[in-house]
């Protein structure tokens, strides 16, 4: 056997011509590449972006122009102090009593000096002092 | 090499498609006997050789003709396909069924049977080689290419792919002998 000459014959074989040509046109026609898209849309991602931004445009003086504008300042004013007030409001009841539910001698005693001791029983004061606490 | 070869990449760099078919035609039927020869499956090879030039297709905006010729691009994506395809199957080079209408195509084969028992007997032989040594044998001595070339298409020095030649060449006579 001559390895070689043998080895050399399998350059006789060649793809099937009816695969080949079917490939060929897959190849080309079936895919299209990132940078033909990139190359043809270009004009197209300019009309595109340009006609949104008339859009953001036209949207954002449609919306000044009419709606909010039309607002009145002061009662806008008005309205922003008045949740300010609000908020401090809050905060305030939470700073009253930052412990929650915890009654401190200082609380007792001034709830004692505030009731009137004499004049109630034993558990009347327990009770009176629960409500405080709570 | 095609002739205006150069041009010819630069215009399918620049997408005409003309120009890359004709990189096609030129090419896709040594880039077939090469994935058929590491494959030995017709439909196997169609379908890898369809997958090597649409990737190349693909990728062809991003080429950089870095003084390596065209072909070991295409040989390049040809055999990370190829190994992808045995990653795929999970198999280990096995040695396929012998396909007889590959050589039904072939025009010039002889008719002889000792010389296409002979032919089988070296596909076989050549499918159980080391793909570095396929790819060197189907370089050299099937697609002819010079020394240069297949240097060039394997990413080796000239002196780096004689001896690999020899290696190759002295491996599958080893198998042929053998079987």
């Amino acid at each position: 056997m001559n390895l070689l000459e043998n080895l050399k014959q399998f350059k006789n074989i060649h793809p099937d011509p009816g695969f080949s040509a079917d490939s060929r046109r897959r190849v080309l026609g079936g895919r299209i590449r990132m940078q033909d898209i990139f190359r043809a849309n270009v004009p197209m991602a300019f009309a595109t972006l340009a006609l949104g931004l008339l859009f953001v445009f036209a949207g954002t003086r449609f919306f000044t122009g009419g709606q909010v504008a039309g607002i009145d300042p002061r009662s806008l004013r008005a309205e922003a102090q008045a949740i300010d007030i609000q908020i401090q409001l809050t905060d305030l009841k939470y700073s009253s009593s930052p412990n929650g539910n915890e009654t401190t001698p200082a609380n007792i005693s001034g709830a004692k000096s505030s009731l009137n001791v004499e004049s109630l029983g034993g558990d009347e004061i327990d009770s009176a002092l629960e409500a405080l606490s709570d | 090499m095609l002739e205006g070869e150069r041009q010819i990449i630069k215009q399918a760099k620049d997408g005409e498609k003309d120009a890359f078919g004709l990189l096609y035609d030129h090419y896709q039927p040594q880039i077939y006997r090469f994935v058929l020869l590491k494959v030995g499956k017709k439909e196997e090879a169609e379908d890898i050789t369809h997958q090597v030039f649409l990737a190349a297709y693909e990728k062809m905006g991003g080429y950089a003709d870095e003084g390596h010729p065209f072909s070991s691009w295409l040989y390049e994506i040809a055999r990370n396909r190829v190994t992808d395809h045995y990653r795929a199957a999970k198999a280990d080079f096995p040695l396929p069924e012998t396909e007889s209408e590959i050589f039904a195509v072939s025009a010039g084969l002889p008719d002889m049977v000792d010389e296409h028992f002979d032919m089988e007997k070296v596909r076989g032989a050549l499918l159980t080689l080391r793909p570095e040594y396929q790819d060197v044998i189907i370089m050299r001595f099937v697609e002819e290419l010079s020394l240069q070339e297949a240097a060039d298409n394997l990413g080796k020095s000239v002196g780096a792919v004689k001896l690999l030649q020899y290696r190759a060449i002295q491996a599958l006579r080893n198998i042929i002998d053998l079987s």
